[in-house]
């Protein structure tokens, strides 16, 4: 182990860094072929994501001899193989039916035309940081139609929103439109009374998304994103359309997650923070600089 | 006029004519307190100090604005105008007779931009909002910590960012030290905010290129 691994010397140097991961630990596993023994069982993480391909049809089975012979693996050797790095499949799965089955770690939609979003804006400083990030984005061609959900009480975001858009040249009920729901949870209400008003978020949020099947939501922390990720869900269960899920968590957030962030890391398809702290403590989220 | 009629009977341009001509156009006015000393100069117009506490109000810290040994403070640093928003709190303006600053205040505005580029030094709560904005304008900023709400997780945010010398985060019983010692002079600037940044991010995860 003490041995720093070593690049494949035939590979180009153009090649992407997750390639190099994954040559530099099949190289130090041939390494140290030579002094078998002292390991019986060898737990391998192997970034074969870009660089080995196999067709869909192939068995596990074939997964595995692959590797067997790349590490010069005989038979009778322990070779245990994970996916991410949690399940362990059968040698007579189907590639094809585990790629399916398994959540893949990153969901690329294909989309040929303008992406209908929609952006779920909270109140004060979400809305200011959820304004921050459409600032850049490009409405005229690619993000289109928008739609905004605001809570039913919260003037101030809705002039915002309207602001940004004539700023950036959109027309209300043409290029976006904004609908308000109930709110999930006023900020201190009492415990007894949330059930009922996060029923009614919710019923209000599923007429919404129900609806209107958008391609892309993006939120970031307030109450009623999650009843809207999770409904958008439903779409993904029955199998009409998977929707993207962009989260990003508050810059205020520097050592641990709001309470929506933890909610739903799990199924969001990305989950940004912005402070490296969060990146180290929760595998999932990524960090990508201060984004607001 | 004369000028334009003198160009005219020249047969040809001359450069050296030209080189005047813009001479004359690049001429400011010059005023004679640029011949002041920068540090009379805040003393005679004034630096001003914004104070912004948020919606909810934060009565400690106001209390201590608009008291004596603030004001004079503030004054001995040139400091003459005080901008303060005070949140739902409601503020006695009974200001000393003695004082020679100036104090503004209003409980909300719809947008506070205005007065956070008009302060020479913001005196904030520590709102993520607010800090953010005054670090992207470069500003020196003290964030007060409200004793009141100690386990909020904004406090972190302002800690994390003291740390890395972007702002100082004090206290309400530190903040007259905080300002005499003036180590908000000497931070850091925070990076620029990327407006593309997140929209590239967007774009790759989409494939929308």
């Amino acid at each position: 182990m003490s041995s720093s691994p070593l690049l494949n010397p035939s590979l180009p140097n153009s090649s992407s860094s997750s390639v190099n991961v994954s040559t530099s630990v099949l190289d130090k596993y041939r390494k140290k072929d030579t002094n078998k023994g002292t390991l019986n069982d060898i737990l391998i993480w192997i970034f074969v994501q870009n660089f080995y391909k196999i067709t869909a049809s192939n068995k596990f089975q074939a997964v595995i001899q692959f590797l067997r012979k790349e590490l010069q693996y005989k038979t009778e050797d322990p070779l245990f193989l994970y996916v991410n790095s949690a399940f362990s499949p059968a040698p007579d799965e189907i590639v094809a039916n585990l790629h399916k089955a398994l959540p893949t770690k990153k969901f690329k939609p294909k989309l040929g035309k303008p992406c209908k979003s929609c952006i779920v804006l909270g109140s004060g400083g979400h809305t200011m940081e959820m304004l921050q990030l459409l600032k850049g984005l490009d409405y005229a061609t690619k993000y289109r139609p928008r739609l905004y959900i605001v809570s039913s009480n919260d003037t101030l975001s809705v002039k915002k929103v309207q602001d940004l858009e004539t700023a950036k040249g959109g027309a209300e009920g043409e290029d976006y439109r904004i609908v308000r729901i109930p709110r999930a949870r006023h900020v201190g209400e009492s415990w007894l009374t949330t059930p009922f008003s996060v029923a009614k978020a919710l019923i209000a949020s599923t007429k919404v998304v129900l609806w209107e099947t958008p391609d892309l939501i993006i939120c970031n922390g307030p109450g009623i994103c999650v009843p809207v990720c999770v409904i958008s869900y439903i779409h993904r269960i029955l199998g009409i359309k998977r929707i993207y899920l962009i989260y990003v968590e508050s810059f205020a957030r520097v050592k641990s997650l709001s309470l929506s962030g933890r909610l739903l890391i799990r199924f969001v398809d990305t989950f940004l923070v912005q402070w490296p702290y969060l990146e180290r403590q929760y595998s999932q989220a990524e960090y990508k600089g201060v984004l607001v | 006029m004369k000028r334009i009629k003198y160009n005219k009977t020249t047969t040809r341009p001359c450069n050296q004519l030209k080189k005047k001509v813009l001479l004359s156009r690049r001429r400011r006015t010059v005023y004679l307190t640029d011949f002041i000393p920068s540090s009379y100069r805040d003393a005679m117009s004034g630096k001003s100090i914004f104070v912004t506490v948020g919606s909810t109000g934060f009565h400690s810290l106001t209390a201590l604005i608009i008291s004596q040994p603030f004001l004079q403070l503030a004054s001995s640093l040139y400091y003459h105008n005080i901008i303060v928003q005070h949140g739902s709190h409601t503020m006695n303006l009974q200001l000393p007779e003695s004082s020679n600053v100036r104090l503004e205040s209003y409980d909300y505005k719809p947008s506070l931009q205005e007065d956070y580029e008009r302060a020479d030094l913001i005196i904030s709560h520590a709102g993520a909002g607010s800090i953010l904005e005054s670090l992207r304008l470069k500003k020196p900023l003290i964030v007060v910590i409200n004793d009141l709400l100690m386990d909020n997780h904004q406090v972190e945010l302002a800690l994390e960012l003291h740390q890395q010398k972007y702002l100082i985060c004090t206290s309400v019983s530190h903040l007259l030290e905080t300002l005499k010692s003036r180590s908000y002079e000497t931070l850091k600037p925070f990076p620029r905010h990327d407006e593309l940044a997140f929209a590239r991010i967007l774009d790759r995860e989409l494939g929308l290129n």
